[in-house]
């Protein structure tokens, strides 16, 4: 009996699962985020939970991170599949509006939004920040030893494996090698790299290794974003986050966006467009800055996470996205003989 | 209705390089029984099993009744064969009461003994009492004695059957053997048996088997 | 219906059927993919084939198998000290066969994420740089991990094979030249066979030398492909891995060909000679229990990891529910998965036993040895050209060609040498409906079914790397949710989420085991 029992009890599950994976015909709309997924999340439930749409996203993976979801749009351009792109940066974002993958439109939401966060064209906006910072262990190092500016991480007091960055062939470092290139020209930003790598600084896979070793005081400092940085600093970690190159005549620390754009001839245009409004107001911003995400927002008197500073007292780097954009390729080739593992 | 002939031409069935059936000829009569015996590892098994289609044979022709069940590139499957087999090892199966199957046997054959004759069989082996076991609680000859009945449930073309008289005690093989002989009478049947226990059954034909061959040729 | 093979217990006709359908599955997007790419970019063939940079290609096939090698070599070795364990302690087995069978069944990245929280409460109690990284954990973690299934492998060949033979020999030759004379040929070459399974498996491993930041030729391809490059360009360029995997895949197939069915030997009255400490030397001895210690530690160890990692403070139960629709897409494309290969795999399985040949095998064991990135790019890209782009097709396809291999291999393993089981026999027998027929055998032949089931719907439940190349808008599968939660570290939630989906392959697995034990008298 229990053998049958089994069967049927299989039989049942399967029935079910079947059932159950089969939805009602709700509205939907397809977004290739390339956000961090936890702090992506939020943010599409509390749109579902608004507008009764459910939103299926596909999430970067840190196989493929935001390259990957690209050139899956350019993949898909003769039969999108994608609705709506939300990037956690603005490289690739430009990039493809220049091969003319987004929709020109009017942004309902993105009002008090700074003209450099938005597409001339309406193909793009740009919104919650994220500064490139240093930190530093405050265990090990001591204050008026913990560096300002981006060019103190090439001193030569740092013994070989106390400066850690990222990978600079993919993510933010990639954009900020392409930021330095745009401002610095190749020998600038190569200048910067290889000195690194000369002093032995330890390229690690990401942002968030950065942060955990310098915590952990395996190494004394480092350069990652400000959302991993205040995580850190939340957890109760010895560590202190550095905006650099902020004192007077400094270049400036790079901030960047959230990026959402419309795919051109995507399959649920208007839930496209309602999902792209909501990402680029007020609200999300707000959630954005209280959440984990930690990231700053682009409107002016907008809301700012604990232990940063509001954006009008803060020194963004004197470059262009577009220029930044333009650059990466450039910034990618030049540096991949010298990282590429 | 009688049952089918049987005819098998030219048999020859090699294992690992060794002959096991060399150009074996048998041929039996519609409705007619006969008895097959030889030393272990003759082949008589090899025999059965190559008629009810669970081996190929290497050449040769088996013929049932009207039809070429296995010919050089013609194999035809089991259940098509209208052949019955009793086999030597234990075939019962053990998630099904043996009035489920014994049910199970003759509710799917073309033809099949009524109720109450398989109920009068199940009497006389003694096992009337067990149609509602499962295998697992049967001794050893219960075993045999209700894989019999099972076989003997349908009424196929041919019927086979292996060692009927395996683990049985004297008593009880003289049961099986009236229940067999009243079978055959009863349904018409062809019947193949392989048996060394050849003196409880009826005068019918027997043959050896020695050197892959059937010693003398033997036609019933 | 004229086509019967006796031998399978088959008809011809569904054998074929059997085979093409597996062959549209496995061949035909990679067959396409590739021809596609030869037609519209030829020009990139050339560089596809012959890449420009030579040495970066030289240090990752010589990092891939340099990773395999060590993997598979203490595997073996570890492996090889707890199958001597168990051997020795003859009532332990049946209770921890589950337990063993769980390293199969449990992702290796899984494993790697247990480890690594393991790794993390180390080092916050001694200040020790966080995580791991690098060739040689990842030589540790899969080596560590195939352990106990080579244990299994290696303890049944040794139960089979040894009682009489290790008797006389040690009478005549003492403890070392038992080893010498009987042990060590006994043994070789069925773990030269499981090395070189572990080596082809390490070779196309992908999740957990990507988690471990080690560049191999599995992670450069699907970066390849996820980086914009076509499909077909990334698979002529995946040459050198599916060179490497090939020639190991044939060379166990050969191995297991030749060694055949393990014979099983006469169980002897009295307590075997070998449960003597005596009967061994000393370096014996020694040499297993270190290797039967570590292959413990890689079952502990990630255990422990997970289990201490899942006690910190963490989210709480939003993340377990929010993965809640990742769970359930996971068994319901494993489950749909399952029931759709058991017909094909069983037919398969059939026809390979009763074939019994060198070369059906080899090429069952090059379909199993196809990396699975390779089979989700060609999925990927299959499906992205037809009308069902988008949508399910591919991630169901893609799973069904990556387990259907490995599910007809498990049936042929399973068949018996001496073909099928008098009832088993006895109902092919019955006349009428071919369908009653058919319930009736796979009734009778459960445990084979559970077993082939089993491994089917294990090895799409654990899938990760076709999932991440096929999935669908809003079908992430659990593997993918966690392996991407991963990446922001080994924290509590990851850690209950990785828990969660371990409970549900061992639940998997108790089940399959229950069901596929021999039956009991009387029971039904």
């Amino acid at each position: 009996m229990a053998r049958h029992m089994f069967f049927i009890v299989c039989v049942i599950l399967t029935i079910a699962l079947f059932v159950t994976a089969c939805r009602p015909d709700a509205p939907v709309v397809t977004a290739y985020v390339t956000v961090d997924q936890p702090f992506a999340e939020p943010v599409l439930a509390s749109f579902t939970a608004r507008t009764g749409i459910r939103v299926k996203p596909v999430f970067d993976t840190e196989a493929a991170k935001t390259v990957g979801l690209a050139n899956r749009l350019r993949a898909e351009r003769a039969h999108p599949q994608c609705d709506v792109f939300w990037s956690s940066e603005f490289a690739h974002t430009v990039r493809l509006a220049a091969e003319g993958m987004f929709v020109a439109r009017d942004w309902q939401t993105a009002g008090g939004l700074p003209p450099e966060l938005r597409d001339p064209d309406g193909r793009w906006v740009g919104f919650g920040l994220r500064a490139r910072v240093l930190i530093a262990n405050t265990a090990k190092l001591a204050a008026a030893s913990m560096p300002a500016r981006l060019a103190d991480l090439l001193s030569p007091a740092w013994k070989p494996g106390e400066v850690a960055i990222g990978l600079p062939l993919f993510g933010t470092t990639n954009t900020h090698a392409a930021a330095m290139l745009a401002m610095g020209g190749e020998a600038g930003m190569l200048g910067f790299f290889e000195e690194l790598k000369r002093n032995g600084a330890a390229i690690v896979d990401g942002n968030a290794v950065v942060r955990d070793r310098v915590a952990a005081g395996a190494c004394l400092v480092g350069l990652t974003d400000s959302d991993d940085a205040l995580v850190s600093v939340g957890r109760g970690d010895p560590v202190r986050m550095i905006l650099p190159d902020q004192e007077p005549g400094g270049s400036g620390t790079l901030l960047i966006p959230n990026t959402v754009a419309v795919i051109v001839d995507a399959p649920h245009a208007s839930e496209a467009a309602q999902l792209a409004d909501y990402l680029a107001s007020v609200e999300v911003e707000a959630m954005l800055a209280a959440g984990e995400s930690k990231q700053i927002s682009a409107r002016p008197g907008g809301p700012v996470p604990a232990g940063l500073p509001a954006l009008d007292s803060l020194r963004p780097l004197a470059v262009g996205l577009a220029s930044i954009a333009e650059a990466i390729p450039s910034a990618t080739a030049l540096l991949r003989d010298r990282f590429m593992r | 209705m009688r049952g089918g002939s049987l005819a098998v031409t030219g048999l020859t069935k090699r294992f690992n390089g060794r002959s096991v059936l060399d150009e074996l000829e048998l041929n039996i009569d519609a409705g007619a029984a006969a008895v097959l015996f030889g030393a272990s590892g003759c082949g008589k098994s090899t025999l059965l099993r190559l008629i009810a289609g669970f081996d190929a044979p290497d050449s040769g022709t088996i013929r049932v009744g009207d039809a070429d069940v296995s010919s050089p590139g013609r194999i035809v499957p089991p259940w098509l064969r209208n052949v019955g087999m009793l086999f030597q090892g234990d075939a019962l199966w053990a998630h099904l009461t043996i009035r489920e199957q014994i049910g199970l046997v003759g509710g799917a054959a073309p033809r099949s003994l009524p109720e109450d004759r398989i109920m009068d069989y199940g009497i006389r082996l003694g096992i009337d009492k067990l149609w509602n076991r499962f295998p697992g609680d049967l001794s050893g000859g219960e075993s045999r004695r209700v894989a019999l009945v099972r076989t003997l449930a349908a009424i196929p073309t041919l019927l086979l059957l292996d060692e009927p008289f395996a683990h049985l005690d004297e008593d009880s093989q003289r049961h099986v053997a009236g229940v067999i002989r009243d079978w055959h009478t009863e349904t018409g049947a062809t019947l193949l048996i392989v048996s060394h226990e050849s003196a409880l059954l009826p005068n019918w034909n027997r043959f050896r088997i020695d050197a892959g061959r059937i010693e003398p040729k033997a036609e019933v | 219906m004229n086509d019967w093979w006796p031998a399978a217990a088959r008809t011809k006709r569904s054998v074929a059927a059997a085979g093409v359908f597996v062959g549209l599955l496995i061949l035909v997007p990679l067959s396409i993919m590739m021809l596609a790419s030869a037609l519209r970019e030829s020009s990139a063939i050339g560089l596809a084939v012959c890449p420009p940079s030579w040495e970066r290609l030289w240090l990752l096939a010589a990092r891939s198998a340099g990773i395999a090698f060590g993997a598979a070599t203490l595997s073996v070795l570890s492996g090889g000290g707890l199958a001597w364990m168990l051997l020795s302690r003859p009532g332990f087995l049946p209770r921890a066969r589950e337990l063993f069978l769980l390293p199969l069944v449990v992702p290796p990245y899984l494993l790697t994420l247990g480890w690594v929280a393991a790794a993390d409460v180390v080092a916050m109690h001694f200040s020790l740089q966080p995580g791991l990284s690098g060739p040689g954990w990842t030589v540790i973690i899969l080596g560590l991990a195939a352990a106990p299934p080579v244990a299994l492998v290696l303890e049944a060949v040794l139960r089979r094979n040894l009682a009489a033979p290790f008797e006389s020999a040690l009478m005549a030759f003492g403890p070392a030249g038992a080893v010498r004379m009987v042990v060590i040929p006994v043994l070789r070459r069925p773990a030269a066979a499981v090395w070189l399974f572990v080596f082809g498996q390490a070779l196309a491993e992908y999740g957990v030398p990507l988690y471990l930041q080690t560049p191999v030729l599995a992670t450069e391809l699907v970066s390849s492909f996820t980086g914009g490059s076509p499909a077909g360009i990334v698979l002529l360029s995946s040459w050198p891995l599916a060179l490497l995997v090939g020639c190991t895949a044939a060379a166990w197939s050969v191995m297991v060909s030749r060694e055949g069915v393990s014979r099983r030997a006469g169980e002897r009255p009295g307590r075997p000679l070998w449960l003597d400490a005596s009967a061994w030397p000393v370096g014996w001895r020694v040499g297993t229990a270190i290797g039967g210690c570590a292959a413990a530690c890689g079952i502990a160890v990630p255990v422990a990891g997970l289990a201490l990692g899942a006690l910190r403070a963490g989210g709480g139960a939003a993340m377990l529910v929010a993965a809640l629709p990742a769970m359930r897409t996971s068994v319901a494309i494993a489950g749909g998965c399952a029931l759709v290969a058991l017909v094909p795999a069983l037919i398969l399985g059939d026809a390979l036993g009763a074939a019994a040949k060198r070369i059906p095998l080899m090429v069952s064991a090059l379909a199993l040895a196809i990396p699975a990135g390779c089979t989700g790019i060609a999925h990927a890209g299959f499906w992205n050209m037809s009308p069902f782009a988008g949508g399910e097709a591919a991630i169901w396809c893609g799973h069904l060609a990556r387990i259907l291999p490995a599910a007809w291999l498990v049936a042929a393993f399973m068949r018996g040498p001496a073909g099928f089981p008098p009832a088993v026999e006895a109902a092919m027998m019955l006349p009428g409906s071919a369908f009653r027929r058919s319930l009736l055998r796979m009734r009778l032949e459960l445990p084979r079914v559970c077993a082939v089931a089993g491994v089917a719907f294990a090895v799409s439940i654990r899938e990760l790397d076709i999932s991440l190349l096929t999935v669908p808008p809003g079908g992430e599968t659990l593997p993918l949710r966690l392996f991407n939660l991963m990446h922001y570290g080994a924290g509590g939630d990851v850690c209950r989420l990785g828990l969660l989906l371990g409970l549900l392959l061992a639940l998997v697995t108790h089940i399959a085991a229950i069901v596929a034990l021999p039956e009991r008298k009387g029971s039904v």
